[in-house]
């Protein structure tokens, strides 16, 4: 038994709207999984079920080897994509309350929430009020309320969302912390370049269903060729040219993607000239473009449609 | 399991007990009521002193005359301390030397001041209630005499309590005057003689009524003697002994011309002014001619007083009645004189009837005491307090839930808890909050009755003879709010938090709560009619209805209710209650996680079919 986390073809209807359709993947343990998709594509009824506040309609889901996720509830982490503390409470005891409802017992709980907030630059708040922090201050203190019982498996919804950049290297240090230590974290992301960083495996989700699985290396594997292009000058040019499919285009840096049987040497020798090439670079399709790609022109539709997470 | 119900209701309980919100709401309880129940009073003390003339009409103003005769008295302290003194002893009249006034002099002159209202008030109790004191056989008098030298002869702090058979003997008005303990021990010194003497109770408190009343009788005349006397010396002895106010609230000036009286009255300088007709009496001869002396022959009119004041007084009516109680007694006794009636018949002619209240009680014939009254409507301030506390828990509850809702916190507990644990959690830590402000009340009020001595011994008087304290700690009124306090708040808590948890404002919420306040209204209308006729249709019916049944019944216990009625109805109330969680515990599990418009009716109907618990919900509908 090595995955922390299976799902085999698990349905959740919300009356005639299927939010998530026959879905099934495997996290293994100690790994981190990056579970990507756009709004309202059923990212959080997926970690919902997983933390048994929903229950599916059909399939199984078995959580640390358990088919009941409510037995292993104790083991499991779950910070939410919406973030709230009781305001009147104070900082430590939010955080150990969080923990005693995990089973640990009231001392060792104040003790392990005093060591977090140290740990994490918030001592002085052992015994502020939460609503005497900032919104940063609080997501921090969330997280921590989610880790205090030292969970095998932690599931975070969109733990980016909302972070300054300090605290996102923060936030991505400790997920990496949790692998470290063997254990294994879920989370769920729209920004492809955090994914990027720290993932070893991505799964995409689209309206309820799977649209690719894997490693980073399998999935980028199987996209196309890239070219990276760092340029001074105007490359409005670039999305005109025949040869080119598609352009992500920065301004100063672009990435390239050819038509099929087009030779990057051919395209090198046609915008000599037209810009000042700082760098050209062949390599892996970035996560971002994978992502457009399958998600593709119909995400715009959705998003649209269906406002707020399910 | 259990454990996270209870620390999830430990931490309810906590962040609410912990806010100084909670405890200031608790003590503003009690202050409130103090403040009810002493401000009125303290109001009416605090009154200037209603200044009034009277112009006297009558034939050479004997109306003035015998109206400042029955409502002023000397000061009898100050007579008290001038007998001390040898020298003036001569000028004084010879009662003061009496066994009565032997007695009061040797108090100290606070005690005194303090306990001479309360006797002369005694002595001018209505001679009739002596009638009701009954005869005891020589058997029972002998053991009542023999108690009551007991206590004459015992400590102060036991007086009371050991005469208590024989005060029972009293009507109540006899036995409200309250003395200091030495006043009550020179009392009974003076009365040990008679005491021994008596064949009977009555004649026994008979002799020593009649013996005060005549003493304080004898001062008020001979002060009246000296107050009108046309020696000038004897006037200003009068003077000197002269109580500074009447009645200490009213002050009678001197009447000047009537136009003059008019123009003060209307400039605010006094407060009114009573005119008194010619013939106040209305007795006079049908003709000239037939001008006997038989009554039969006058012809009887009431002439009119006039009543002057300004709009602003109108509402206060004090002095108005205190002076037309007066007058009526003065010219009430001018009228049995000149109809020539024997005083003790029209005192007879005038007197109502009179009922001796017993009541039933367990086949036996018991009397009836003051507390057993305040007693039957006792349970009315008991539904009071569990309406209140039933309904701020309950809606502490909601607003909770709301809150915990609107800040997604919910979502974080239920990766921890079920939402059954959660919900039981929360009704649960919020009971401890409600059963924490009960604790608190019923402590303030043991509290207040142990202090009320405090607030002086005539307060304590009132309150003792309500019986509160025995009210207070009756097991069958302590038992029925406690049972009731808890099904009533489970009941309503299910309800509201059924709400809170389909709503995501406290807006919405105020919405899905009228129904609820409309219910809720019902008991406290029904409460008077229910307090007056405990076993009534009105009150059996609702009591069978379950969101009543807490109120209804706990309002019922002066009846009391039979004990099959006090079953049916809390099996019922019972089992409403766990319907109604079960209900609540499916619209939580579903409601407490959806946002966006609260839904509707029929489709929270719709979930209440889908089994409760870990079972799986198969359709939940959102936004």
């Amino acid at each position: 038994m090595d995955h922390a986390l299976e799902l085999e073809s698990v349905t959740k209807r919300f009356g005639n709207y299927v939010a998530v359709d026959s879905l099934s993947f495997q996290v293994p343990k100690g790994t981190i999984f990056g579970f990507l998709g756009p709004n309202g594509s059923g990212k959080t009824t997926t970690m919902r079920m997983i933390m048994s506040i929903f229950y599916p309609d059909a399939g199984r889901i078995t959580v640390l080897g358990h088919p009941r996720s409510e037995e292993v509830k104790d083991r499991l982490g779950y910070l939410p994509e919406e973030k709230g503390l009781y305001k009147k409470m104070k900082t430590g005891e939010i955080i150990a309350y969080f923990g005693m409802l995990k089973g640990l017992d009231k001392g060792l709980a104040l003790e392990r929430a005093r060591q977090l907030l140290t740990k994490y630059g918030l001592g002085d708040w052992y015994d502020k009020k939460c609503e005497t922090m900032s919104k940063g201050m609080g997501q921090k203190v969330q997280l921590l309320g989610t880790l205090i019982h030292d969970p095998e498996l932690v599931i975070l919804d969109e733990p980016f969302s909302g972070l300054d950049p300090v605290n996102m290297e923060v936030m991505r240090d400790t997920i990496l912390d949790i692998k470290r230590q063997g254990k294994t974290v879920i989370f769920s992301t729209h920004v492809m370049a955090q994914a990027e960083e720290i993932c070893d495996r991505i799964f995409l989700i689209f309206k309820g269903q799977k649209k690719l699985e894997g490693s980073l290396s399998e999935i980028k594997a199987g996209g196309p060729r890239a070219i990276k292009l760092d340029y001074v000058g105007d490359g409005s040019f670039l999305k005109s040219m025949p040869i080119i499919d598609r352009v992500n285009d920065a301004g100063q840096s672009a990435e390239i993607y050819l038509r099929d049987g087009i030779d990057p040497q051919a395209f090198l020798q046609e915008i000599v000239g037209r810009v000042q090439i700082r760098r050209f670079d062949l390599r892996e399709p970035s996560l971002h473009e994978i992502y457009v790609r399958t998600v593709g022109p119909e995400a715009a539709i959705v998003e649209g449609t269906r406002g707020a997470a399910v | 399991m259990v454990n996270k119900t209870y620390m999830v209701a430990r931490r309810e309980f906590l962040e609410n007990v912990r806010t100084k919100t909670f405890w200031i709401g608790i003590l503003m309880f009690p202050v409130i009521w103090a403040v009810v129940l002493t401000v009125p009073s303290l109001l009416s003390k605090a009154k200037s002193v209603r200044k009034y003339a009277i112009v006297d009409k009558s034939e050479s103003g004997w109306f003035t005359q015998d109206f400042e005769r029955l409502t002023r008295m000397p000061d009898i302290v100050k007579l008290l301390n001038a007998w001390d003194d040898e020298s003036r002893r001569d000028q004084l009249p010879s009662e003061l030397g009496g066994g009565f006034f032997q007695f009061l002099r040797a108090l100290p002159e606070e005690k005194l001041r303090e306990d001479l209202p309360q006797l002369q008030r005694f002595s001018e109790i209505d001679p009739k209630l002596l009638d009701r004191i009954p005869t005891l056989d020589e058997e029972k008098w002998s053991e009542a005499k023999a108690m009551f030298i007991a206590a004459f002869s015992g400590d102060n702090a036991e007086l009371n309590k050991d005469i208590k058979p024989v005060r029972n003997l009293l009507p109540g008005q006899l036995v409200d005057v309250r003395a200091s303990p030495e006043a009550t021990r020179g009392l009974m010194s003076w009365m040990r003689p008679s005491l021994e003497k008596a064949e009977d109770v009555r004649t026994f408190v008979i002799a020593n009524f009649e013996a005060m009343k005549r003493e304080f009788g004898a001062l008020r005349e001979w002060w009246w003697r000296l107050a009108t006397s046309k020696d000038e010396n004897e006037r200003k002895l009068a003077q000197e002994f002269k109580a500074s106010k009447e009645a200490g609230r009213f002050e009678r000036v001197e009447s000047t011309s009537e136009g003059d009286l008019r123009s003060r009255v209307d400039k605010g300088n006094l407060f009114a002014l009573f005119i008194v007709p010619e013939d106040p009496v209305g007795l006079r001869p049908k003709s000239e001619k037939t001008s006997t002396e038989s009554p039969e022959d006058k012809e009887r009119s009431s002439p009119k007083f006039t009543y002057v004041t300004t709009q602003e007084h109108l509402a206060d009516q004090e002095l108005r009645d205190w002076f037309q109680d007066k007058a009526t007694k003065v010219v009430r006794d001018r009228r049995i004189a000149k109809l020539r009636v024997n005083e003790s018949d029209a005192d007879w002619l005038g007197s109502e009837i009179r009922f001796d209240e017993k009541q039933m009680k367990g086949g036996e014939e018991a009397e009836v005491s003051k507390g057993d009254v305040v007693g039957q409507f006792a349970p009315v301030v008991f539904v009071y307090l569990l309406w209140i506390s039933v309904f701020t828990i309950a809606n502490l509850l909601l607003t909770n839930t709301i809150e915990e809702k609107s800040n997604r916190l919910i979502e974080v507990l239920l990766s921890s808890v079920s939402p059954l644990q959660l919900m039981m959690g929360k009704i649960l830590g919020l009971a401890g909050t409600g059963l924490t402000m009960v604790a608190s009340w019923a402590f303030f009020a043991i509290l207040g009755i142990k202090l009320a001595p405090l607030l002086g011994d005539n307060f304590a008087a009132t309150v003792g003879n309500w019986g509160l304290e025995q009210i207070i700690t009756n097991p069958r009124y302590l038992a029925s709010f406690l049972i009731y306090f808890v099904f009533g708040y489970l009941l309503y808590a299910a309800l509201l938090v059924g709400i809170g948890s389909v709503c995501n404002s406290l807006k919405e919420a105020q919405n899905l709560m009228q129904p609820v306040v409309l219910m809720l209204i019902v008991p406290l209308l029904a409460m008077i009619p229910i307090a007056q006729e405990p076993n009534g249709t009105l009150a059996k019916v609702m009591s069978y209805i379950p969101p009543f049944t807490p109120f209804v019944m706990m309002n019922r216990a002066g009846g009391p209710p039979s004990l099959v009625e006090y079953g049916l109805t809390t099996l019922l109330l019972i089992a409403t209650v766990g319907v109604a969680i079960l209900f609540a515990a499916k619209i939580f599990r579903i409601g407490v996680l959806m946002t966006g418009k609260p839904p509707k009716i029929r489709e929270i109907l719709s979930w209440l079919k889908a089994p409760v618990g870990s079972v799986y919900v198969r359709e939940e509908q959102n936004n």
